[in-house]
């Protein structure tokens, strides 16, 4: 359903607060029916982003295209999007009926087709019974529902949300995540998600923005993101990473070689040219997810090893974390991530461990 | 460290001093006045008290209902004299709380202005053929006019009703002066004691007069600032010669007339109590008082009348009518809202 | 044991908070209410009980009319100070920062002032040579002073309604000012022009706060007796000035705590009606 055609750029949009620059000439491109996620700690601009888009903020400089048409001096109520908000802003004086109909109302509709559309619309979002309620005799999820109906009913080409799940617990998260995700694959409107969380933005995204101080660190996929940091922020902004520090080595095709303190390490970067070109000799830093080590090694030549002390075991679940000490004179704390099971896993602390990964699962971010 | 004792002893010392002199002044003659501000003032108290080597004690009032108190309260025997107006002397009277005045000893009485000297027809100051006060000070309720805008002087309160000062008329919020002054203009002879059918008449009257009035004032001072930002030209003048004074003191073209029909007037007098000590002394006090000198300046100071001298609040030739008490003064009141109620 | 000891000190500041609205408000009322079932012969109080004021009230020709009459100025007055206070609440709860709170404390300095001093000015600027004739002359709007707000009831309607617009505009402030700032982008984000969003979401929302100074206005007024005496000439007669009348020149107590009882209730309705009225539907669950 994701289609190549833009709906709405942004071209080196900066924004300043007083002297306070928040972004910094950010370009992004949203395709049409996508489902967009902005990604980044608090303050990074990606709520600036998203209001400034809404045309609750305008940008200081650069410009916002709407099928190639500039937009940033169209008014809030003229842009064809629709904005669920962080505390949903329904109208404490309307109905659920009301408050999903109003924009409808406003534009005039008749009575009649607000009725339908207002009903299409709550049966989406499961909340047909609660046409009569006010607000404030709705849940926390419930009320989440009626702003994202209200949201949608007008058709808009784009729907922004703004960090619209932070106020639930997580189980509800959870629910609402995908509920989320159902209804944008069945409207096929284009979403536009601002979260700080990232396991959020991975489930529900086809393409993730990573924002930092007014940055764009990486626009990618979740895969993409996941697998293949672009940046040291990304790298350490997705979980526990294990990050090595070192000097890049030669290259040799989809390959190259870093040599870090646990001896070199082979590292795959495909479709990252730029570390292909970087010199022999640059700081890098050599990338694994925790879950990519394994204890036994697969035989082939090529896998990456390090040897080390088991140092603290730490029972999460489903999983269990290692911290392990490797290398020799200068010491490197590496973290695997091992299935938990019932009578412990195969390791103790002060035991010693190998530890292997492919170089397939092994980037590199240049620091 | 002295000064603190000087300032702390003085009062005690001077307290002393009183009660020294109380208990010696047992053989000395002795007058205890209760008055209001203005009649017995330090300068003719001083004055008095060297040409007749008595002690002069005052105490100041300042409600009728607390004269009463006094006087009532001791059966007349805390004070030798008091000042009261001619309204309330009545109930003295009734009471048995005043002594009659021997007039041969207030030689000064037969020089009192001729509208006053003849207490026989001063209304309300005899009793049975005895005087049981005599007159002292007093003001009239007349009228205040704009010469500018009433080119004839007015001699009555019909002028209030003449269409040509409609809405240029300020009247007092007060039914029981109200129902009494309209009453003189209808040639009621008794206007403190109105029959039901003179009331209605009065109502009817009075229902007429508001619509040439532009208000209802209550204190001399919103008298003079509604006269100052509107186009009034005439002011039924409750505080009589006070409210004159400030008007003219505010630059105002005005002057002061009592109506021919008779004007409203208040008269205080002086009455000896039942209890009193020294008779001779209580009535020297009152000849000392009626000197034509004193008179002048009781009038300039006050601005009230005096009843020696002549002054602006009454020619010699005008008919003034003291103010008695009225028949029913709540059914007035209540007569006074229907009329403001009226549309 | 300690707990017993705080409990026990705290006793007679217990008292005190129940003592003082019983002494100085509770008890003065029972004290009228009690009045009003006493009656006056001839300026003497009779303490036998009688319900003959509540009876001449209702059967007096002048009372009622002057009453309805009554009602309705305060609620013109009411009206007329939402009118004038609305767009100014409006305008200051649109304001940002420190400025806001700057111009609305300057806003209710008047109600510092001597409310007679105040009365007195309004007069003067009212008066048939005040200020506002004057101005009007020297502009050449009109040849002679114009008449109908010199001493009748527009005079009281005008200097009530100025004198009373403070109590319109807090009120209507605060209502203003809680009603969050998301709710208005999300009408706008709906694509409601900025009319709609005034009249289908901050109106609506700021009506517990108009409702609240309408009653407040309306209580204010109805009790004042003092400005229709001052400017209300001799048509500006109102049910304030036939009470203070009773008490000030008909000496007839009972008969002024009857109506004064009588004002309470209507007062207590005024202020039932508004609750009822201005209370926030969406507030509860």
């Amino acid at each position: 359903m994701t289609t190549e055609r833009l709906l709405l750029e942004l071209k080196a949009v900066s924004k300043s607060f007083g002297q306070t620059e928040v972004l910094q000439r950010i370009d992004l491109a949203v395709r049409d029916g996508e489902f967009i996620t902005i990604l980044g700690p608090s303050g990074s601009g990606k709520t600036t982003i998203l209001r400034m888009i809404g045309g609750f903020e305008s940008p200081s400089s650069g410009e916002i295209l709407l099928d190639g048409a500039d937009i940033s001096a169209l008014p809030i109520n003229k842009r064809p999007f629709n904005t669920v908000f962080q505390d949903y802003a329904l109208f404490p004086h309307m109905t659920v009926a009301a408050n999903v109909g109003y924009g409808l109302k406003v534009r005039g509709v008749k009575n009649a087709e607000i009725e339908t559309r207002v009903g299409e619309a709550l049966q989406l979002v499961a909340l047909r019974d609660f046409a009569g309620r006010f607000p404030a005799q709705l849940s926390g999820g419930q009320r989440q529902r009626v702003a994202l109906a209200r949201a949608i009913i007008c058709r808009p080409r784009l729907i922004l949300l703004d960090e619209p799940l932070a106020a639930l617990d997580v189980e509800l998260r959870r629910q609402m995540q995908s509920f989320l995700k159902d209804i944008q694959r069945e409207i096929k409107t284009t979403f536009l998600f601002v979260t700080h969380d990232q396991e959020e933005a991975i489930a529900m995204a086809d393409r993730i923005c990573v924002m930092n101080s007014g940055h764009i660190q990486q626009l990618g996929s979740a895969h993409e993101v996941y697998y293949r940091p672009a940046s040291e922020f990304v790298a350490r902004f997705f979980g526990d990473n294990n990050l090595v520090e070192g000097r890049l080595g030669p290259s040799s095709g989809d390959r190259r070689r870093i040599e870090t303190p646990l001896g070199a390490l082979v590292c795959a970067i495909d479709g990252q040219p730029h570390l292909a070109a970087a010199p022999e000799g640059a700081a890098a830093y050599a990338v694994f997810r925790p879950e990519a080590l394994s204890l036994a090694s697969t035989g082939s030549s090529e896998e990456n090893r390090a040897h080390g002390l088991v140092t603290g075991l730490h029972f999460a679940g489903a999983h269990t974390l290692t911290s392990i000490r490797a290398g020799g004179h200068e010491p490197v704390n590496l973290r695997l991530r091992l299935p938990s099971k019932v009578e412990g896993v195969a390791l103790r602390a002060g035991e010693a461990a190998d530890l292997y990964w492919r170089p397939s699962e092994c980037r590199l971010v240049l620091k | 460290m002295f000064g603190k004792w000087v300032k702390r002893g003085l009062p005690v010392m001077a307290s002393v001093c009183v009660l020294m002199s109380m208990a010696a002044g047992a053989d000395a003659k002795e007058l205890r006045v209760l008055a209001w501000q203005g009649y017995a003032d330090d300068d003719w108290v001083k004055e008095f008290e060297a040409k007749t080597g008595a002690d002069v004690s005052v105490v100041f009032i300042g409600t009728d209902d607390e004269i009463w108190a006094k006087i009532k309260g001791s059966e007349g025997k805390d004070f030798d004299l008091f000042a009261v107006n001619t309204a309330q002397l009545q109930r003295y009277i009734d009471a048995g709380l005043t002594t009659p005045i021997d007039v041969e000893k207030v030689p000064n009485q037969k020089t009192q202005l001729p509208i006053f000297n003849d207490l026989a027809k001063v209304k309300g100051v005899m009793r049975d053929g005895k005087v049981h006060a005599i007159p002292f000070c007093f003001d009239s309720i007349g009228l205040i006019y704009d010469t500018n805008k009433v080119k004839t002087p007015p001699t009555s309160m019909d002028v209030l009703w003449d269409p040509q000062y409609k809405g240029k008329v300020l009247a007092y919020d007060n039914g029981e002066h109200n129902f009494s002054f309209t009453a003189l203009t209808l040639g009621i002879q008794d206007p403190f004691n109105l029959t039901p059918e003179q009331m209605d008449a009065i109502k009817k009257k009075l229902v007429d007069l508001k619509g040439n009035v532009l208000s209802f004032y209550s204190t001399a001072d919103e008298a003079l600032q509604i006269y100052q930002s509107n186009d009034v030209a005439l002011i039924w003048a409750n505080y009589g010669q006070q409210q004159v004074k400030a008007m003219k003191d505010a630059g105002a073209p005005i002057a002061y007339v009592n109506p021919k029909e008779g004007a409203l007037a208040w008269l205080d007098t002086w009455a000896l109590t039942s209890g009193v000590e020294d008779k001779e002394l209580a009535e020297e006090w009152i000849n000392f008082l009626l000197q034509k000198q004193i008179g002048e300046q009781l009038s300039q100071r006050t601005g009230f009348g005096n009843t020696v001298a002549p002054s602006a609040n009454a020619a010699p030739d005008d008919k003034l009518i003291y103010l008695e008490a009225v028949e029913d003064p709540t059914k007035r009141a209540d007569l006074w809202n229907e009329i403001k109620a009226a549309q | 044991m300690s707990a017993v000891l705080r409990q026990s000190g705290a006793w007679p500041a217990r008292i005190a908070v129940f003592a003082y609205p019983l002494a100085f408000i509770l008890f003065p009322l029972a004290a009228f209410l009690a009045y009003s079932f006493f009656w006056t012969e001839h300026g003497t109080m009779s303490y036998a009980l009688t319900l003959g004021n509540y009876q001449r009230f209702f059967t007096d020709p002048v009372f009622l009319p002057v009453l309805w009459q009554t009602c309705v100025l305060c609620f013109e007055v009411a009206i007329l100070t939402i009118l004038a206070g609305y767009p100014v609440a409006y305008f200051l709860a649109g304001l940002k920062g420190r400025k806001r709170y700057v111009l609305l404390m300057l806003m209710l300095v008047p109600l510092l002032m001597s409310y007679v001093i105040k009365i007195y000015a309004i007069r003067s600027i009212l008066g048939g040579n005040g200020v506002l004739n004057r101005t009007l002359i020297w502009l050449g709007v009109i040849d002679d002073p114009l008449t109908f707000f010199v001493f009748n009831l527009n005079a009281v309607l005008l200097t009530l309604t100025v004198l009373l617009i403070p109590f319109a505009v807090l009120p209507i402030f605060l209502s203003l000012e809680r009603i969050p700032r998301n709710l208005i982008d999300a009408s706008a984000d709906l694509g409601a022009s900025a009319a709609q969003t005034f009249l289908r979401v901050i109106l609506p929302l700021s009506l517990p706060g108009v409702v609240t100074a309408l009653t407040f206005v309306f209580v204010l007024a109805i009790g004042d007796f003092l400005t229709p005496q001052m400017v209300g000439g001799q048509s500006g007669f109102t049910f304030g000035r036939i009470i203070y009348s009773q008490f000030g020149t008909a000496f007839n107590w009972p008969f002024g705590a009857a109506l004064s009882v009588i004002l309470a209730i209507m007062v207590i309705g005024a202020i039932a009606i508004g609750t009822v009225f201005g209370r926030d539907r969406s507030a509860g669950r």
